[in-house]
């Protein structure tokens, strides 16, 4: 029997079952929020003119195709609260409702992805976090982004990742490729603003958004370590250090863009079924998966942007049907 | 299962190997001229290695090459990222860097910024701290080199100059390759700054560029044992093509124009010479309608037609599957208009759209944002073709706003709704 | 091939405006490669003509307009109908006419030149049917027909960068005759002055024609 398990219900997670169904593999998504889809879900396409290739446009049409695909069973609302393996097979426990069921499955995939660290947090005026950002670009239309046009936004990047103190030293990968893209997307819908970039590495060389090319787009690119603090008059302050002191500078909008961190279950997770958690809190393989019969796909392993996480969802997904056709053939 | 692989360099004979293990044979095209001559059919693979120099990608090369400096000659490798070196090159330099250091040499490496988001990259950094790599970030840079070879390098940053002389410097700036560029302009992919063979659907997970056959593989992709993952199975895998409709050629009608030919962005058409008509065969066939469209002899048909358009209410909508229809179907309810979904906006031709203008009072045609067409150009010819139309109308003394082009991706639902809002108010009027 | 373009649409409709039956014919051959007058652009003329007009449009098409043998299958239809609008070059406008000279055989398409496709959609004029054919002194390029002067002995004078004075786009004909001697190795050739031509072998000799009828000789 092949049914695969599918713990999550975001990009990886669809994405590996839409590539299992088209190989006549079952697949069951248990998504612990109301819907699928994730936080990519809620992201925004980033084109001003031409494609910036942030990839949203391919999970678009993945939503509707696993909503509306019957090899595909998704149980929202629900999480996976044991795992148990018997026979080569494996036994979860699906709370939905209250209701605890028990299912089988030949195959598990772990796609829970990442946490959100500023997915609680409350901002004072002015501030929001990445994933925040990327809802209003959702939900942009034609000359409107924020409620109101500001005159002023800065996006501090490496927020909450590349650094030690917060426990999260990586790169999260595509927080440069974002604010790069959200930055023109700024400078397109208010010309007049003022738009400041505060990085540390601007690691994408993309011509549309490079270096360069933002600062032909009038955005302003400061190399520095940029914090949040404070406000005057109501307006959210930015702060950094140069060599001759601190500077500050206020804005009407800050954004801070926040990396990728481990999600809150992945401990719990390597626990119930034989992964190792990394020294960062990411989640690997202890034995080839196509042997434990384990997989993962996603942000739950590390850092990745929405492009990534496409690509290693489906080469999991590609994992798990070489895998089958090598059993089926013995 | 064969294929055609075109391209060197030096990781090249670990991707053969794996190939010939997955059971795929191939044969290896030399440049543009060779791949010409080989079978059209077969699927083509593109290898464009790393650019960088050999003194960073072969340790035995640099370490002969160190050993013919003097030991207090610096390394200095110039990374001028004016020109953009992408992290997995600079993972390389640092690789390079480390090796130098470890000869007993003084490294430096120089750079306006760091691409540090390859994987280990900051165990990489710190490695190369330890080994004693000095880093260098600069703004301005001028390199000059006597005759003798020695070269004079002084960086800025703000205020601090500093020179180097070296005979030493390895430039890692990237280049680009003219029998690359040229065999990209042969398969008709696009290349963004002389450098990536890709087209906006590079993220694609099969490795695909816009041609459906052809295929792009980097030196990035690679894994240390020449392990190429997606691309074997893709390769191999049949993909969903079930309930997939294909274009077929009426050979009684085909004038042998060689309109689709050129058309086509999938090189999918061949010229059958016995029967002096086009052939299409099923394989190659990538489902955008672009063929259709274009036949002036209306000599390609699908081979199962597309639903006819209905003529219900006064809006039609008709939107590319790919990106307008899914934020359509999510942004439009309560509106008055008509969706429909075509397998790409290259699909429309005047013919068709001259024919629904009679029995709708509106017509908006929604296809992908510029670089964004799955299908290389289809939503270029649309809105193209939505241009002529509305000239035609108009010199016919209609008015030609009754036939608009939106340009639109997936999550743009607020964008889409107002568009056909604004749209339908003005078809009101 | 022969290129044409089809007539702009409103003149089409103005001269169709009388009929109620109208038959519209495509031809398969030179304009349907030239994107001008295949079947396709007939349904398009078909369709753009429908949205002003309450009159009867019936579309067919033949494989040439320039063949007794193929025009036999729209005899029929002809007979049906009040005007024939032919998508066909002027030759098949011209045949259609003489085997139906009791209808009216209207033009949608002006037929310009003898010419190439140079890129989808892009024809550009090659050949003017001089008459009189000198390519091989002129390195495989038409002076006649490239050459907006058509000058026999050189370049004018006014091109600039290749390209004629007339406009950027058309190449200096004189230019390419000479880089293509060039390559050939043979520009002594224009040392060679050629003379003032007899054009009555041209359009300027009347209507011609070539006489083949050996081919079939007149059983007595």
């Amino acid at each position: 029997m092949k049914r695969v398990l599918i713990i999550g219900g975001g990009l990886a997670a669809c994405t590996v079952a839409r590539d299992l169904t088209y190989a006549g593999i079952e697949a069951c998504i248990v998504e612990r929020n109301s819907s699928i889809g994730g936080k990519v879900r809620n992201y925004g396409c980033k084109a001003t003119g031409d494609c910036l290739n942030c990839g949203l446009c391919t999970a678009a049409t993945l939503w509707d195709c696993v909503e509306k695909n019957e090899k595909i069973q998704k149980i929202c609302n629900a999480t996976v609260t044991d795992i148990v393996r018997k026979d080569g097979l494996f036994l979860a426990d699906i709370l939905s409702g209250g209701i605890s069921e028990t299912h089988m499955f030949s195959d598990i995939v772990l796609a829970s992805g990442f946490r959100d660290i500023y997915g609680s947090t409350v901002f004072q005026p002015g501030v929001i976090g990445g994933i925040a950002m990327e809802r209003l670009l959702k939900d942009r239309r034609e000359g409107e982004l924020f409620d109101s046009a500001p005159s002023s936004v800065a996006l501090l990047l490496c927020s909450g990742s590349r650094t030690i103190k917060d426990q999260a030293p990586w790169c999260s990968r595509f927080c440069c490729g974002f604010s790069g893209r959200t930055a023109r997307v700024i400078k397109h819908v208010y010309p007049e603003c003022k738009v400041d970039l505060y990085y540390t590495d601007y690691q994408e060389t993309h011509p549309e958004y490079c270096m360069e090319k933002l600062r032909e787009q009038g955005i302003n690119l400061v190399k520095c370590r940029a914090r949040c603090e404070g406000s005057e008059d109501g307006r959210p302050v930015v702060t950094w250090d140069e060599a001759d002191g601190c500077k500050s500078a206020v804005y009407d909008r800050v954004v801070l863009i926040n990396g990728i961190v481990p999600g809150e279950n992945n401990r719990a997770f390597a626990e119930l079924t034989d992964l190792k958690q990394n020294s960062d809190g990411f989640l690997e393989y202890v034995k080839e998966p196509e042997i434990t019969g384990v997989y993962l796909a996603g942000t739950v392993k590390g850092p990745m942007g929405v492009n990534e996480t496409y690509r290693d969802a489906a080469y999991t997904a590609v994992r798990i049907i070489e895998a089958y056709k090598k059993e089926a053939s013995n | 299962m064969k294929l055609v692989i075109v391209g060197e360099g030096p990781k090249l004979p670990l991707v053969k190997e794996k190939l010939s293990a997955a059971g795929i044979d191939y044969f290896s095209a030399a440049n543009a001229q060779e791949l010409r001559e080989l079978v059209p059919t077969l699927p083509v693979l593109v290898y464009v290695p790393c650019d960088l120099p050999k003194f960073v990608l072969e340790p035995d090369y640099q370490k002969r090459a160190v050993s013919a400096l003097h030991a207090n000659d610096e390394i200095v490798f110039l990374m001028d990222a004016a020109k953009e070196n992408t992290p997995y090159e600079f993972s390389l330099v640092f690789d390079a860097a480390i090796r130098a250091a470890r000869m007993m040499r003084p490294v430096t490496v120089l750079s306006r910024t760091v691409r540090g988001s390859f994987p280990g990259a900051e165990h990489k950094y710190t490695q190369a701290r330890d080994a004693g790599v000095r880093f260098i970030r600069y703004d301005d840079i001028e390199v000059e080199r006597s005759v003798e070879g020695v070269y004079t390098v002084s960086v800025t940053e703000g205020t601090d100059t500093l020179v180097i002389e070296t005979p030493c410097l390895v430039d890692c700036s990237p280049g680009s390759g003219p029998e690359l560029l040229e065999i990209a302009k042969e398969l008709r992919l696009k290349v963004y700054k002389k450098r990536y063979i890709t087209n906006s659907r590079w993220f694609d997970h099969n490795k695909n560029t816009s041609r459906r056959n052809v295929y792009v593989l980097f030196d990035s992709d690679i894994g240390e044992d020449g392990d190429v993952g997606t691309l074997v199975t893709n390769l191999l895998s049949t993909q969903n093509r079930a309930n997939r409709r294909v274009a077929m050629v009426d050979k009684t009608k085909c004038a042998f124009c060689y309109t689709c030919y050129r058309i086509c962005p999938h090189s999918a058409p061949v010229p059958d010479l016995t029967a002096r008509a086009m052939l299409i065969p099923e394989e190659l066939c990538d489902s955008c309608g672009a063929c259709v469209a274009a036949c002036p002899a209306n000599a390609i048909a699908w081979d199962e037609p597309l639903p006819n358009l209905p003529d219900m209410k006064p809006v039609l909508m008709l939107c590319c599957e790919n990106s307008a229809y899914v934020a359509a179907s999510a942004a439009l309810d309560g509106l008055n208009v008509e969706i429909s979904s075509m397998p790409c906006g290259g699909v429309i031709s005047t013919m068709e759209m001259a024919k629904a203008m009679g029995s709708h009072s509106g017509i908006l045609v929604a296809v992908c944002i510029n670089g964004a067409c799955k299908h290389y150009d289809g939503n270029l010819r649309a809105i193209a073709t939505v241009g002529r139309i509305k000239k035609e109308i108009a010199e016919l003394g209609l008015d030609s706003g009754r036939i608009e082009v939106l340009q639109v991706s997936g999550p743009m639902e607020n964008v889409i709704r107002d568009a056909v809002e604004r749209f339908e108010g003005r078809i009101n009027e | 091939m022969i290129v044409a373009e089809r007539k702009p649409i409103q003149e089409i409709a103005d001269s169709v405006r009388k009929y109620e039956k109208l038959l519209i014919v495509g031809c398969g051959t030179c304009v349907t490669v030239s994107l001008s007058g295949g079947e396709n652009e007939a349904f398009t003329v078909a369709n753009l003509l429908s949205l002003v007009s309450d009159a009867k449009f019936d579309v067919t098409y033949v494989e040439r307009q320039c063949e007794p043998e193929f025009l036999e299958k729209l005899d029929e239809a002809v007979s049906k109908a009040d005007a024939v609008l032919s998508l066909a070059c002027g030759v098949g406008v011209q045949f259609m006419a003489e085997r139906y000279p009791d209808k009216p055989v209207l033009p949608a398409l002006n037929t310009t030149f003898m010419g190439v496709n140079r890129d989808v959609g892009y024809l550009t004029e090659m050949c003017q049917g001089c008459g009189n054919c000198i390519l091989e002194k002129t390195g495989g390029v038409c002076p006649v027909a490239r050459c907006s002067k058509s000058h026999f002995n050189g370049p004018c004078g006014g091109s600039q960068n290749g390209k004629c004075e007339i406009s950027n786009e058309t190449d200096c004909a004189w230019q390419l005759i000479y880089e293509r001697l060039k390559r050939l190795d043979q520009l002594d050739r224009l040392c060679e002055i050629i003379p003032p031509r007899d054009w009555r072998t041209s359009r300027d000799g009347g209507p011609r024609k070539v006489d083949r009828r050996d081919l079939r000789p007149e059983v007595e």
